[in-house]
């Protein structure tokens, strides 16, 4: 199977007005505003979206679908969000008490409501029909949160084979309830999407998965230099490949306050990185490297931007050996700023030459929650595409 | 005029807002999780109106919906449903469904839904 | 058959949220926020005679033919003030509030017409000018992300940076 920027574009499209016409749905029954912030076609392995789903301690509502095209969706809140889902739908019902069943059943049809709009348009463009199971409700205590999902949805092989999901970012009422929608079809019916977008400079969809892996062993290695360099362990949470609108990017961060260090690399490809912590991670990570030298302010940032260096450098010189290039980086600039606006004149500057971006983000943490890092990488579409026909199996 | 109507949907949260909602303007005279559920309550209460759902456990609306229709050829059903395919809609007009209304509903919409059924039939 | 569908509802808290490369109108008294703007710029207009207000979120300064007109600047305004005058606003009323456009990061990329955030701050005056809309406030430049806060019913536009706080313009 090949994937080209065309098809991913459409899927992009499609992907995000069925988010659209899922919040407005949402906006509608609960009476409170719902937006869209981001739609992502996310690259991975099926274990990383379990992990995903294990590390942040989500409830979901899953429906799968079949017909002209065969899949899964998953509607997922942290509890809290779900919490205040709940008392926006019917406000006064405890989930915990006795009307548990009830609050569990209002999840289920919010779920059964945004992902049947969702699934419309998809069968609308294919002029095909696609019918729906009813919803099932799956907390993070039952065992494994996604044993559902392998019994029914994700038949695409072992761990290790990739699979692409649709991923919407939603909130509703002011950030106070976050959730995610997700899709992952077959990869049949990935093949049936493609089939109808146009294939035009399709690259095998084994490259794709050849860089997913690539920059899976970037992240590891950038998670090896944090340890070595602080002494604390740390484990790499997510990393992932995906294709955003370019306006996209920046939406994908909130407006919460960030500290890190940006920088520009250049060759095959080149782009922009961001190494941001959140304010307590970055106190944390400046005190396990400067022990007893709290009140240095210029010292802290000289430890974060060359903590940001060290990761940058992990992450990106395994792409090049892949590759067989070298990346140059530019020296680390400290930030300390909104985190979406940190991001947006990274996006910008591409946004000059391109309208959807290849956009790598990787979390790093500690097991104690000592401190998170994210690493968010925005490579030149042209060039990424130069460097992904290389890592094709005909190449 | 208040109808008598039949509430059909999987889902309890979906039923109990269809009752506040109808509440004052109808009489929701009985419940139904599933299609075996909806004729067979069809066939004891004899209700004015049906709202039925699409997807659910057992047997679907649609299927429910044919059985009924060939039970009383006079009945009313009104579907309620999130799927909006337009494939999907042909399938209910085929099964004789009377009107189609997409959640999440409003509540004009689907008193005027039974309205309209109810102006027809009369 | 009849199909009854739902009407796109409109905002109900009160707060109706820009994205970027996106814009909102009020008629009533709603607040339109946006937020994380880098290079981007922001800009706010208000007929303060209905209370009529429109919140644009741009990211470049001049739009291509056939690209997504609320992404630059100029089409942006265009399109805002379009939405606004059929809202009820009278644009010879209207006046701007700006923010954001900031050159946070020196860019290889940034060739002599200077930084993308300097130029989306000279398109937004140019674009307005032709409109013939004053700027009655702004809060451009520098090196800092901002977010902001339309107030519909006053006009006040509250801007949010990490070093400086906030202040309303």
């Amino acid at each position: 199977m090949n994937l080209d920027v065309r098809s991913l574009r459409t899927f992009s499209r499609l992907a995000h007005s069925g988010a659209e016409k899922a919040a407005g749905s949402l906006t509608t029954l609960a009476g409170i505003d719902t937006y869209v912030n981001v739609t992502k076609v996310e690259l991975g392995t099926k274990a990383d979206v379990e992990n995903e789903f294990a590390e942040r301690d989500l409830v979901s509502v899953h429906i799968g679908f079949s017909g002209g095209l065969d899949g899964h969706t998953v509607l997922a809140f942290s509890p809290e969000s779900a919490e205040r889902l709940v008392d926006a739908l019917m406000p006064g019902i405890n989930a915990t008490d006795a009307e548990g069943e009830l609050a569990e059943s209002s999840l289920k049809e919010v779920a059964n409501i945004m992902l049947g709009g969702f699934i419309d348009g998809w069968a609308d463009y294919l002029d095909t029909t696609v019918d729906i199971t009813t919803p099932t409700y799956v907390d993070d205590e039952n065992d494994g949160p996604l044993d559902h999902v392998d019994a029914e949805g994700f038949e695409n092989g072992g761990d290790d084979e990739h699979v692409l999901v649709f991923r919407n970012q939603l909130e509703a009422a002011d950030n106070a309830i976050e959730f995610d929608l997700y899709m992952v079809p077959t990869a049949s019916s990935i093949g049936t999407i493609v089939e109808a977008s146009g294939e035009d400079g399709a690259l095998p969809v084994e490259s794709f998965a050849a860089f997913s892996e690539m920059i899976n062993d970037g992240a590891n290695q950038a998670s090896e230099d944090i340890t070595a360099m602080t002494g604390i362990d740390t484990t790499v949470e997510v990393s992932r490949l995906s294709f955003v609108p370019i306006e996209g990017v920046p939406m994908s961060l909130t407006d919460a306050v960030r500290r890190g260090v940006v920088l520009e690399f250049s060759g095959t490809p080149s782009g922009y990185i961001a190494i941001l912590f959140d304010e307590p991670s970055a106190e944390n990570i400046a005190s396990s490297l400067l022990p007893g030298m709290e009140g240095d302010e210029a010292m802290r940032q000289s430890a974060i931007q060359e903590i940001g260096n060290i990761t940058t450098s992990g992450f990106l010189d395994g792409w090049a050996n892949a590759l067989e290039t070298t990346i140059d980086i530019s020296p680390p600039k400290h930030v300390h700023d909104i985190g979406s606006a940190i991001i947006d004149p990274l996006a910008t500057d591409l946004a000059q030459s391109q309208e959807y971006a290849f956009l790598i983000d990787s979390t790093i943490r500690t097991d104690d929650d000592e401190f998170t890092c994210d690493i968010y990488a925005l490579p030149d579409e042209t060039e990424l595409r130069k460097a992904l026909r290389k890592l094709s199996p005909a190449a | 005029m208040a109808s008598k109507v039949l509430v059909v949907d999987d889902s309890a949260f979906m039923r109990n807002l269809l009752k506040q909602l109808l509440e004052g303007e109808h009489e929701v005279v009985g419940e139904a999780e599933n299609g075996v559920e909806a004729v067979e309550l069809y066939r004891e209460l004899e209700p004015d109106v049906v709202t039925m759902d699409v997807v659910m456990p057992i047997r679907n609306g649609i299927e429910a919906t044919s059985e009924i229709k060939s039970l009383d050829a006079g009945a009313s059903v009104i579907m309620c449903t999130s799927v909006g395919q337009e494939e999907k809609m042909r399938e209910a007009v085929e099964a004789g469904a009377d009107g189609y209304i997409t959640k999440p509903f409003q509540k004009p919409n689907v008193l005027q839904a039974i309205a309209d059924v109810i102006q027809a039939e009369a | 058959m009849q199909v009854y569908t739902t009407d796109t509802p409109a905002a109900r808290s009160g707060r109706i949220k820009v994205g970027i490369a996106d814009y909102a109108v009020s008629g009533d008294e709603s607040t339109l926020t946006t937020s994380g703007l880098g290079s981007c710029i922001g800009v706010a207009l208000y007929d303060p005679e209905t209370g009529v207000s429109g919140l644009a979120h741009a990211m470049l300064p001049e739009a291509d033919d056939g690209s997504e007109p609320a992404k630059f600047v100029d089409t942006g305004i265009e399109l805002l003030l379009s939405e606004m005058r059929a809202a009820g606003a009278d644009i010879d009323r209207v006046v701007a509030k700006i923010a954001g456009g900031s050159t946070m990061f020196d860019f290889t990329s940034a060739d002599g017409d200077g930084s993308i955030g300097d130029r989306n701050v000279a398109a937004t005056r140019t674009t307005l000018d032709g409109f013939g809309i004053d700027v009655v406030a702004e809060d451009v430049g520098g090196s800092h992300g901002r977010s902001l806060e339309l107030d519909s019913q006053t006009g006040d536009l509250r801007v949010r940076s990490a070093k400086s706080g906030n202040h309303v313009l």
